[in-house]
C-alpha cells in the first residue's frame, strides 16, 4: 500500500533531523555567533492529514506531530496531495503562487529551513552558469543564419551607427552645436566602453557587508533598546548605526574610474540586500542562488557564513515584514500580502520612492546643511524632543556622508601612491582634492558636482533601501556647473574636449547605478522580474515659471543615455507642448529609437493637470519628477512613496462575480455583494455596485496595512538623511515618516485597467444591453475556462468593444473605472496626513498576478497575463491610433500616480532612420494634444525578440520596457518574455 | 442623389503606405475593370459579398443552422456552396468568430466624413490625410464628390488612387476640385494587352491621364502615375520600356512602383475566386529586389525617378 503524505513528509523530516544531529558540516551551521540558530516549522494540510512540526532547538533537531501554538511558521498545504508534489518540488514558488502553498508566521524561517535543507542537498560546488559579454558575443561573420536573422542580430548597431544630426533651436541649448552629438560613438569613449563591456560580462554578487556591519553597531549597542537599557530614539538610532556602517564601510575606487564610491565592495556588479527588507528573505536560496537559471548571483562561501551565521540570524525578527506581524497580529492586510493575489505592499521592501533634493548638496555643501539645521534647532525655543531627536539625527547621517567622503579621500591618495601610470595618477590626485571638498561644501565645478551626487546618492541608498530614489531633474541641476565651466574654456578644442569628458564623466555615473541591485529571491523574479533599483533622471519639461527648461545637459544626458544603453537610470523625458520644441522631441524618440526602450516620454500638460488638481501651487508642480518606475513626486518637497501598494484590479472583479470569494484561494475574503446564482444582478449597475463593494474592501486593505507599514517605518526606519533633503522636515522637525515633508501622498499601482474595462463590456453588452447568455452561463464559461463554451468565447473576442478599440462605451468605461478608483483614494489618509495618488503601471504583476487568476469575462483565459500597465489588448484594434486616442481620453486627474502605455512599433523595411524617429514624434504629439499623460515605445520587432529567445547569446544588452521600467529582455522572467512578443507590433 | 450609393469595403486608419504621412483610406466596393492581379479583390464587384476565412472558423455550426439555402457545409474547405447562396448573410450575423463577414457596407457620405475626421490630429502632425481606393472610387463620382467636398474644405489632405477609367467632364466638375493629389495606375501602353489582362482597353485611361496632366501643370494638384509589377505580365521589358517612353515624352519625371504582393490571393479564395494553376504560379511571386531594380533603371534611363 502507498505510504500516506504524512508518513512520507514524516520519513524525509527524520532523515533530515538525524542529518542536522549526526553531519558534523550540518551541525556546524547551527551554531551562529548569538548562539544556536533555533527553528520551530509546522506543516500542516487543510483536511488535517498531515500535521507536523520540524523543531530545531540547542543544535537538535526532532520531529512531533503536535504542532505547538508559539511555531516560529506553519506551511498550510491545501491537500495533503499537494505535499506530495511539495516534496518532489525543486522549487516551490510556483506553488506558493498557485496558492496551493501558503505561509503563515515569519516567513523568514522559511529560508531558514530551506537553507538548511539546501546544505543537505548539496553536493560539492555550486555549477555557475557562463555569463556572456557583449564583445564575447558570437563572431558575426563565422554565423550561419539566414538573412532575416543576420538583419536582427545587427539591427541595433545599424541604428546606432545611422545617427542623425541635429540643429541649435532650443533657447536653453547655449553650446551645443549639433545637439545631438551625432559625432560620437561609444568606441570614442574607451573608460566606458570598457565599464560597459564589464557590466555585461558581470554576474552581480551578493555582499555581506551592509548586513554585517549593522549587526555588528546593533550587537554593541542595542536594538530594542541602548545597551544600557534605555530607550532608542528612531531617529538617532537610526542615524547612529548609518553613520558606523559608513565609517566602516570598505572605500573603492574602482580601477580607472572617475567618479569614487560603490554600494558594495565589488564596484562592477554588486547586490547589498538590506538586512531589514528584503535581505533575510533569500535566507534560503544563500546556496542555490548561483545554480537558478534566472538572476543567478555570485556569492562567496565567506558571504554565505557571515549572512547564514552572523546576519540573518539576528534579522530574522526584526524584518519590516516580521515586524508588521508582531505589531499587527490579526493584520487581515498582511494575510493578504502573504498571499500574493492581491495587493503587493511594497514597504515590505522599500519606501525609498522619493525625490531628495540632491541639489542641495551641491549647492550648500553638507555642511552649509548642518548649519542650517544647527540654526533651526537654536532659533526654536520651543522644539520638541522629536523635532530636536530628528534633527540632531539629520547632522549625524549628514556627517557619516562627509566621513564616507572622507575614507574615498584616504583610499584615493593611497591608490595614487602606488599608482605607476602619471595619467591615472593624475586622475587619482584630482580625485582626492575634489573629495576634500565636495560633498562638505558647495561643488564649484562639474567634476565635483557629479562626484557629489554620486556620494549622496548612494548614501540614501544605503540609508533605507537603494531602491527608488531619483536623481531628479539633472539636467537643471547640472547646467549651471556646464555653463561655468564652459566660460573658461577659451578654445573650441578645449570646449569639445571638455564636452567629451562630461560625456565620460557622466556614463561612470550611470554605471555607478548600474553597478549595483536588489538581490531578489526568487519569488521577487516572479513579482518584478528584472528590475534594477530605477533612480530615475528626467530631462526637459518647464521651469519653476513655465519656461522651456530645455538646456544644453538635457542633451547631453539624452547622449549619455544613446551611448550606455543601460536600463538602470531609469530616464525620462519631460515634452511641454508649445514650450518644448519639436527638435527636442524628435531627439528623445531618436534615443528611444537607438537604445528599443528609453526614454520614457511624459506630457507636461497631463501632468501638471493631474498634480495640480491636488491644490498644489503651479510653480512646485512644474518641478515634478518620475520616480522609480514613472511616478511622478515634487522634486525636493514631496515624501510620495510612490510605489506603496501594487494592487490587483482584477481580484475585486472576481470577487464580485463570486459573492466576495476569491476562487483560486477559496477565500471568502470581501463581503457579501450579491450571487450570480440568485439573480441577485437584474441590472449591469447591480453588478457595477457589487464590484465597486469588493474594490473598496481590497482598497481598505490596502490603506490599512500600508498605514500599518508606516507605523513600522517611522518607529525603526525614519530616514533622517533622505528627511534633511526634503524640504519642510527641518523647519518642522519631523522626518519624512512623520510627515515633515512639504508635500505628502502614497502612490499605488493598479494593475489590469485594461482586462477589467473588456471585462466589464462584456458583461454589459452580453448579459444586459443585447443579451446573448445569461450571467450564469457566462460564469460557468468562465469558471471552465471557457472549454466548454467555445462560441461564446469566440464571440467575446470578436464582437465585444475593448479598451483601445476607438469604441467610446468602452473608453466611458475605462473613464468610469479610474475615477471611481482615484475618487475613493482621495479621500484616504495615509500615515503622514497625506492622500493617496492612483497610477495604471505593473511593474511585472501583470504576468504574476495574471497567474493567480482564473479566466475573465473578457475571454482572458486562466493563467494568462493581463495586459501591462494600462495598455490596450492586442485584439482591441489593428489601429494603434484606436488605442492612442483611448488612452488619452483617460481624464489625467484620475492618474495622479501615472500610467504606463506601452507600444510596440517597429520601422517599415524601407524607413530610413529619420522616418522612424519623425514618425514616433508624430504619434507622441499627436497623443499629448488629445490629453495623454505618458507613452514608451519598444522599437524592436517580433522576429528579433523570438531570435532572442533562441539565441540570447546575441543579445546580451537587449532592452525592452515592461511596464515602467526596463529590463534586459534575455534575462526576463519566461512568463514576461513571451507577455513581451504578445504585445501588438505596429509598423513604423 | 441620382447615383447609388456605393458600398464601402473598410476605413483604415493609420495608413502609412497610401500617401504621405499618417493617412485614413476609404476603400470603395466596385470597380470598372477586372485586373487579373487585382490586390483587393473583394473591391471588385459593387454589390455585398460574403467572405470566409477557414483559419478563423471554429466549426461551432451555427451558420449551418443560420442559413435558409443550406449553402453552408460542415467542412470548412468547402464552406460556401456560391451557386446556392443569395447573399442574405445570415451566416455572418450569427458567426461568433467573424470567419464569416459581409464585405460592403451602406455607409451615408456624412458617416464616411465623421470617420475621417476622427483621425484629425493625426493627420495634422504627420502631414498625412484621406486617401480614397477602392475599388474605383470614381465610379461613384457624386458620392466621392460629395465626401470629398466635405473633408477638403475641413483642411484635410485628400489624396484619390484610381484606374483612370471614368468620365473626365464629369471627374473635373464634380471631384477635381476637392483632390489634393492622385495617384493613376499605368498597368500597359499597348490596348491589346490591357484589354486582355484588365477587361477594358486603357484609351480612355490614358487619354484621362494627359489631361491630368495638363491640369496639374498649371493648379495645385499633384499627379503621380504608378505601375503595378506584376511577373511576367506587366514587368516585362518591353512593357516597362513602352511606359517609361509614354510617360518621358510627356514631361512625367516621377513614378511610383508597386511590387506584387501575392497576398491578395489569400481573400481573393475567401470570396470564393477559384484557382487556376497557370494565374496562380504567375501570381503569387513575391517580385526580386533584383526585378524590381531592373525596372528601376529602365525609367532612370528615360529620366524618371522611380519609387
Amino acid at each position: 500500500m502507498e505510504k500516506s503524505a504524512q508518513q512520507q513528509l514524516w520519513e524525509n523530516l527524520e532523515f533530515f533531523a538525524a542529518c542536522c544531529n549526526e553531519d558534523p558540516g550540518l551541525q556546524s551551521e547551527l551554531q551562529g555567533t548569538q548562539g544556536w540558530i533555533d527553528l520551530s516549522i509546522g506543516m500542516l494540510s487543510e483536511d488535517k492529514a498531515v500535521t507536523l512540526a520540524f523543531i530545531v532547538k540547542n543544535g537538535r533537531a526532532r520531529l512531533q506531530e503536535n504542532i505547538p501554538d508559539d511555531v516560529d511558521a506553519t506551511v498550510i498545504f491545501t491537500s495533503e496531495h499537494v505535499v506530495l508534489d511539495y516534496l518532489k518540488a525543486s522549487s516551490n514558488v510556483n506553488m506558493i503562487l498557485s496558492g496551493l502553498v501558503r505561509t503563515e508566521g515569519n516567513f523568514i524561517s522559511m529560508g531558514l529551513f530551506d537553507y538548511l535543507l539546501s546544505c543537505l542537498e548539496q553536493a560539492g560546488d555550486a555549477g555557475c552558469v557562463p555569463t556572456v559579454g557583449v564583445a564575447a558575443a558570437p563572431n558575426r561573420d563565422q554565423d550561419q543564419a539566414c538573412g532575416a536573422l543576420a538583419a536582427s542580430r545587427d539591427e541595433t548597431r545599424k541604428r546606432r551607427q545611422s545617427r542623425i544630426k541635429g540643429e541649435r533651436v532650443d533657447p536653453g541649448v547655449k553650446f551645443l552645436d549639433d545637439p545631438c552629438l551625432a559625432a560620437y560613438g561609444l568606441e570614442d569613449f574607451p573608460r566606458i566602453a570598457a565599464f560597459r563591456e564589464a557590466f555585461f560580462s558581470a554576474r552581480p554578487e551578493i555582499s555581506a557587508e551592509h548586513g554585517k556591519l549593522l549587526t555588528d553597531f546593533y550587537l554593541q549597542n542595542g536594538y530594542e533598546t541602548q545597551s544600557d537599557g534605555t530607550p532608542w530614539d528612531p531617529n538617532l538610532r537610526t542615524a547612529k548605526s548609518f553613520h558606523y556602517l559608513m565609517a566602516h564601510k570598505t572605500p573603492v575606487i574602482r580601477p580607472n574610474d572617475l567618479i569614487a564610491g560603490s554600494y558594495t565592495e565589488n564596484p562592477v556588479f554588486g547586490a547589498v540586500g538590506q538586512p531589514y527588507a528584503y535581505g533575510p528573505f533569500y535566507w534560503g536560496e544563500l546556496r542555490t542562488f548561483q545554480r537558478r537559471s534566472m538572476q543567478p548571483y555570485r556569492i562567496s562561501e565567506e558571504t554565505i557564513q557571515t549572512l547564514h551565521k552572523h546576519v540573518f540570524p539576528f534579522w530574522s525578527q526584526r524584518t519590516i515584514t516580521e515586524l508588521w506581524r508582531q505589531t499587527f497580529k490579526k493584520s487581515l492586510p498582511r494575510e493578504i500580502h502573504e498571499r500574493f493575489f492581491a495587493i503587493f505592499f511594497w514597504k515590505s521592501v522599500s519606501i525609498a520612492e522619493n525625490p531628495p533634493r540632491y541639489e542641495a548638496v551641491l549647492q550648500k555643501g553638507t555642511l552649509g546643511l548642518m548649519e542650517a539645521i544647527q540654526a533651526e534647532l537654536e532659533a526654536d525655543p520651543n522644539a520638541d524632543t522629536e523635532k530636536i531627536n530628528t534633527l540632531t539625527a539629520m547632522r549625524i547621517s549628514l556627517d557619516a556622508v562627509n566621513v564616507y567622503a572622507a575614507n574615498l579621500a584616504a583610499r584615493a591618495r593611497k591608490e595614487q601612491e602606488g599608482q605607476k601610470d602619471p595619467v591615472r595618477r593624475g586622475e587619482l590626485k584630482r580625485m582626492a582634492a575634489t573629495l576634500d571638498h565636495v560633498p562638505r561644501y558647495p561643488a564649484r565645478t562639474m567634476d565635483e558636482a557629479i562626484q557629489a551626487l554620486a556620494i549622496i546618492h548612494i548614501c540614501v541608498g544605503l540609508e533605507i533601501t537603494d531602491d527608488g530614489p531619483t536623481f531628479g531633474r539633472l539636467d537643471q541641476i547640472l547646467q549651471p556647473y556646464f555653463e561655468k565651466d564652459m566660460a573658461r574654456l577659451e578654445s573650441a578644442a578645449e570646449r569639445e574636449a571638455y564636452i567629451r569628458h562630461v560625456i565620460e564623466l557622466l556614463g561612470c555615473l550611470y554605471l555607478k547605478q548600474a553597478s549595483h541591485e536588489i538581490p531578489s529571491p526568487e519569488i521577487g523574479i516572479w513579482l518584478n522580474s528584472g528590475s534594477p533599483p530605477n533612480a530615475t533622471i528626467v530631462v526637459g519639461g518647464v521651469t519653476r515659471d513655465g519656461r522651456d527648461a530645455v538646456n544644453d545637459m538635457s542633451y547631453i544626458l539624452l547622449k549619455v543615455t544613446e551611448l550606455m544603453r543601460l536600463t538602470d537610470p531609469n530616464f525620462h523625458v519631460r515634452f511641454k507642448a508649445g514650450v518644448n520644441s519639436d527638435h527636442f522631441l524628435k531627439r528623445a524618440c531618436d534615443v528611444n529609437y537607438i537604445t528599443c526602450a528609453t526614454p520614457c516620454i511624459h506630457s507636461d500638460d497631463a501632468m501638471i493637470v493631474a498634480l495640480g488638481a491636488k491644490g498644489w501651487p503651479v510653480e512646485d508642480v512644474r518641478e515634478w519628477t518620475p520616480i522609480g518606475c514613472v511616478e511622478p513626486g515634487i522634486y525636493g518637497k514631496h515624501c510620495c512613496s510612490t510605489s506603496s501598494l501594487e494592487t490587483n484590479l482584477v481580484a475585486p472583479l472576481e470577487m464580485a462575480l463570486n459573492n466576495g470569494v476569491h476562487p483560486l484561494n477559496n477565500w471568502k475574503l470581501g463581503p457579501d455583494s450579491g450571487s450570480i446564482e440568485n439573480d441577485d444582478f437584474p441590472t449591469f449597475e447591480d453588478f457595477w455596485e457589487a464590484f465597486e463593494t469588493q474594490c473598496r474592501f481590497i482598497f481598505d486593505q490596502g490603506v490599512i496595512g500600508n498605514n500599518e507599514l508606516g507605523r513600522i517605518y517611522q518607529a525603526h526606519h525614519p530616514a533622517p538623511l533622505m528627511s534633511a533633503l526634503i524640504d519642510g522636515c527641518v523647519s518642522s522637525g519631523r522626518g519624512v515618516t512623520r510627515g515633515g515633508a512639504q508635500y505628502n501622498s502614497s502612490g499605488i499601482a493598479l494593475t489590469g485597467l485594461a482586462d477589467v474595462t473588456d471585462s466589464l463590456m462584456a458583461i454589459k453588452k452580453l448579459v444586459y444591453d443585447d443579451p446573448k447568455v445569461s450571467f450564469k452561463t457566462l460564469k460557468q464559461a468562465i469558471q471552465g475556462n471557457f472549454q466548454d463554451h467555445p462560441e461564446l468565447h469566440a464571440m467575446i473576442l470578436n464582437r465585444i468593444p475593448r479598451f483601445g478599440s476607438g469604441d467610446p462605451e468602452a473608453a466611458a468605461m475605462a473613464n468610469r473605472i479610474t475615477r471611481f478608483i482615484n475618487a475613493y483614494h482621495r479621500e484616504q489618509k495615509n500615515y503622514r496626513g497625506g492622500n493617496y495618488s492612483t497610477g495604471f503601471w505593473s511593474m511585472s504583476y501583470h504576468t504574476a498576478y495574471g497567474r493567480l487568476t482564473g479566466a475573465l469575462p473578457s475571454g482572458r483565459l486562466a493563467g494568462e497575463p493581463f495586459t501591462p500597465g494600462l495598455t490596450p489588448h492586442p485584439a482591441a484594434s489593428s489601429n494603434l491610433l484606436d488605442n492612442i486616442m483611448d488612452v488619452a481620453r483617460l481624464d489625467p486627474r484620475t492618474l495622479d500616480n501615472n500610467m504606463a502605455f506601452n507600444v510596440r512599433v517597429v520601422p517599415g523595411a524601407a524607413d530610413t532612420h529619420a522616418q522612424a524617429v519623425g514618425r514616433m514624434a508624430q504619434y507622441v504629439k499627436t497623443y499629448m494634444k488629445l490629453g495623454g499623460m505618458q507613452m514608451q515605445f519598444n522599437v524592436v520587432d517580433t522576429a528579433m525578440l523570438e531570435d532572442a529567445l533562441a539565441h540570447p547569446e546575441y543579445y546580451p544588452d537587449l532592452m525592452v520596457r515592461v511596464s515602467g521600467y526596463c529590463g534586459y529582455f534575455t534575462r526576463l522572467h519566461p512568463d514576461l518574455q513571451r507577455e513581451v512578443i504578445r504585445r501588438s507590433e505596429y509598423r513604423l | 442623389m441620382n447615383n447609388p450609393s456605393p458600398l464601402i469595403v473598410d476605413i483604415k486608419g493609420n495608413a502609412l503606405d497610401d500617401g504621405p504621412g499618417i493617412r485614413t483610406v476609404v476603400f470603395f466596393k466596385g470597380c470598372p475593370l477586372d485586373c487579373l492581379w487585382c490586390h483587393n479583390p473583394e473591391s471588385k464587384r459593387p454589390e455585398a459579398e460574403l467572405m470566409f476565412d477557414p483559419a478563423r472558423c471554429i466549426m461551432c455550426g451555427q451558420c449551418e443552422e443560420a442559413c435558409p439555402e443550406k449553402a453552408v457545409a460542415p467542412d470548412p474547405a468547402h464552406k460556401i456552396d456560391r451557386e446556392k447562396c443569395v447573399r442574405c448573410f445570415s451566416c455572418a450575423t450569427q458567426c461568433p468568430s467573424r470567419a464569416l463577414r459581409r464585405i460592403g457596407e451602406a455607409m451615408d457620405a456624412e458617416a464616411v466624413v465623421a470617420r475621417i475626421e476622427t483621425y484629425t490630429p493625426f493627420y495634422e502632425a504627420s502631414g498625412g490625410g484621406v486617401t480614397f481606393s477602392g475599388g474605383e472610387p470614381t465610379l461613384f463620382m457624386a458620392y466621392l464628390s460629395e465626401v470629398a467636398r466635405a473633408v477638403h474644405a475641413k483642411k484635410i489632405h485628400t489624396l484619390l488612387e484610381t484606374c483612370g477609367w471614368f468620365d473626365y467632364p464629369r471627374f473635373e466638375k464634380l471631384v477635381l476640385p476637392y483632390v489634393d493629389s492622385i495617384y493613376m495606375d499605368i498597368k500597359f501602353i499597348d490596348a491589346g494587352k490591357h484589354k486582355f489582362y484588365c477587361g477594358r482597353d486603357n484609351n480612355v485611361i490614358l487619354d484621362n491621364f494627359l489631361r491630368l496632366q495638363r491640369h496639374a501643370s498649371d493648379n495645385p494638384v499633384t499627379l503621380l502615375p504608378r505601375v503595378p509589377l506584376i511577373p511576367r505580365i506587366t514587368d516585362t521589358r518591353e512593357n516597362i520600356q513602352e511606359i517609361a517612353a509614354f510617360l518621358s515624352a510627356h514631361g512625367v519625371t516621377a513614378v511610383a512602383l508597386l511590387p506584387n504582393n501575392p497576398l491578395w490571393l489569400d481573400k481573393y479564395l475567401h470570396i470564393g475566386g477559384a484557382m487556376d494553376e497557370e494565374v496562380n504560379r504567375r501570381l503569387t511571386a513575391w517580385l526580386s529586389r533584383e526585378e524590381l531594380e531592373a525596372a528601376r533603371l529602365v525609367f532612370r534611363a528615360s529620366g524618371i525617378e522611380a519609387m
